[in-house]
């Protein structure tokens, strides 16, 4: 399994490199410009009050942008799940199908590795690089904070990259299932994207229009705290967004497990279900 | 345990309405070399894909030596080199890269320097990228892939696909060279003339079904024979009807030449062709791919 997780890392060690360096940078020249704005807080507060309510519920609902947690919500946490979250949907419906699609996976399986841990393998790559690409975004952050003397630990940093990486999960685990599932590792990319935007859209909206709470219940990015959780953590929620996660991926494999391999060309490429273990005499 | 290194009883497999293998049975003794023929969609695939638990058959049982794929699919391949038989490859690989990221899924590993031998001998770059590689370099890099480790059998699906001639006949002679090392090979081919040379024994599938099973020398020697008789004077046909055991192919050369098919014995032809002015007679045994073809002809146009 070691070899699976290396060689998968590896692949992905420019997308780590491109994405964290770039969102630590983004992070760290953050801090100078929440030190500019506060030069500047009585004209911008006018210019923030200008802005339509509809449009700031689409950047965190009822934050204060004067305080730290609410600047970094506005201008960085409450997109991240949209920016990241369409990366990580490409690379988890990929994880396993896009090989199948082009047929390199066959030669892997059929080495003596059980599914499980080509899979597994494949998996905890992707997760570590998450959790790398959010590292050095928040090294950056914690450099910009530091750098302008902003009274912020790196644990009370770490914490909103914390909720982040919980709600990527969520749609990381959905693009894999969907992709289990689905014919096509396109469509399970178009569906899991589709869903995210639809949950930004619902959760954004639930601040004008109360009567989509109900709806807002069953949409992930309810449950994500982003720059708020720089004064505190919900475990609560980040233990509900882990489990479902960990239950999508566990369904993923349990369906990777017991389905045929499919293979271009050969009638394979269907809505997949796993059949009855056992053969049937 | 027994010398049987595959045994296949009874397997269905169904991709939705398709119904690709219908009750096939098989069986492939260890030390063999097994040439399994049939054209494109008759389940040659499907068959190997069955054995290594990449696709789980409907119904019916399948044993390699003596293990079921579905239940200790890691014991089945870890005695088992395989090359698809539509090899994809990861591109951002080098031979070598691949070779060493293969061997370390395996238990077992065969001694590096027999890799490089075999890939010497195959006259392949291990330092280029696979992505850059003709389709007949990709597929010796899919071929030396199935010795990285000391398996017992060795399952080719259309082995000599995209290669040159001499490489074609170097892929033989490893062929050979594995049965010599008491390993079984299985290899699927439509390449008939190929399956002739190396081949202990044959299988032939139609439509999912094992239609022919049989040492090779035996199933040419058993079917039919051809002789192809110029006469000195025209000759009706109606001297060969009734002849017994006796078809007629083709007649030419306003009945002066007749090309005929004989089923076994050939003492009435003989005896036929007593009565008449016979210049010249030449009777010749079929090779594989006419009896392949004739299972074919015999039963529709699927061939």
């Amino acid at each position: 399994m070691f070899a699976i997780f290396k060689r998968r890392l590896l692949k992905n060690w420019l997308m780590i490199l491109g994405w964290g360096i770039g969102l630590g940078v983004l992070g760290y020249y953050l801090f100078n410009i929440y030190n500019t704005f506060f030069q500047r807080d009585v004209n911008l507060m006018e210019l923030f009050n200008a802005f339509p309510e509809e449009v700031l519920a689409f950047f965190g609902g009822n934050v204060d942008l004067f305080t730290p947690s609410g600047f970094l919500q506005l201008e960085f946490f409450s997109y991240m799940p949209i920016v990241l979250g369409i990366m990580v949907i490409t690379a988890a419906a990929n994880l396993i199908s896009k090989d199948e699609e082009e047929g390199s996976l066959e030669l892997i399986v059929a080495q003596p590795i059980s599914r499980a841990k080509v899979f597994t393998g494949r998996l905890l790559a992707l997760i570590l690089s998450v959790v790398l690409i959010l590292a050095i975004a928040w090294s950056g952050f914690v450099l910009g904070a530091n750098q302008n003397e902003f009274d912020l630990s790196p644990v009370e940093l770490a914490q909103p990259f914390i909720s982040l990486f919980a709600i990527l999960m969520v749609f990381l685990s959905l693009a894999f299932l969907l992709s289990m599932i689905l014919s096509s590792s396109n469509s399970a990319s178009m569906i899991s994207g589709f869903l995210l935007i639809a949950s930004y859209f619902i959760s954004s909206l639930v601040n004008l229009d109360e009567k989509l709470e109900g709806i807002n219940r069953f949409s992930p990015l309810k449950y994500y705290q982003g720059g708020t959780a720089v004064e505190s953590l919900d475990i609560q929620k980040l233990v509900l967004l882990l489990g479902f996660s960990l239950a999508f991926i566990l369904l993923g494999m349990f369906i990777f497990e017991k389905r045929d391999l499919r293979f271009g060309g050969s009638g394979g490429f269907r809505l997949v279900f796993p059949k009855r273990a056992g053969l049937e005499k | 345990m027994s010398d049987i290194a595959i045994k296949i009883e009874n397997v269905h497999k169904f991709y939705g309405k398709v119904h690709a293998l219908r009750g096939l049975n098989l069986e492939v003794k260890q030390g063999e070399i097994f040439g399994f023929l049939g054209p494109n969609g008759a389940g040659k695939t499907t068959t190997i894909r069955c054995m290594l638990d990449l696709l789980r058959p409907s119904s019916g049982e399948i044993r390699v030596f003596d293990i079921d794929p579905q239940r200790s699919p890691q014991a089945v391949k870890d005695k088992v080199g395989y090359l698809p038989g539509d090899l994809k490859l990861e591109g951002d690989f080098t031979a070598r890269d691949f070779f060493k990221h293969i061997r370390k899924l395996r238990a077992s590993k065969r001694a590096w320097k027999d890799i490089l031998k075999l890939a010497e001998r195959l006259d392949l770059d291990l330092d280029r990228k696979i992505k850059t590689l003709s389709q007949g370099n990709k597929q010796k890099v899919g071929l030396i892939q199935c010795f990285l480790s000391d398996v017992h059998l060795i399952l080719l699906d259309e082995p000599t696909l995209g290669l040159d001639p001499l490489m074609k006949q170097e892929i033989l002679n490893i062929i050979r060279e594995q049965k010599e090392e008491g390993k079984t090979v299985f290899f699927s081919s439509h390449i008939l003339s190929e399956v002739q040379k190396v081949a202990d024994r044959v299988g032939i599938i139609r439509k999912g079904r094992l239609v022919e099973i049989a040492n090779t020398a035996d199933l040419i020697g058993r079917s039919l024979t051809r002789a192809t008789v110029q006469f000195d004077e025209a000759v009706s046909p109606a001297a060969f009807e009734g002849v017994s055991n006796v078809d007629i192919l083709r007649v030419n050369d306003n009945n002066h030449a007749y090309t005929l098919q004989i089923r076994g014995e050939m003492n009435g032809l003989i005896k036929a062709l007593a009565e008449y002015p016979v210049l010249d007679l030449e009777i010749t045994k079929p090779s594989l791919e006419e009896v392949f073809l004739n299972y074919y002809e015999d039963n529709g146009s699927e061939a």
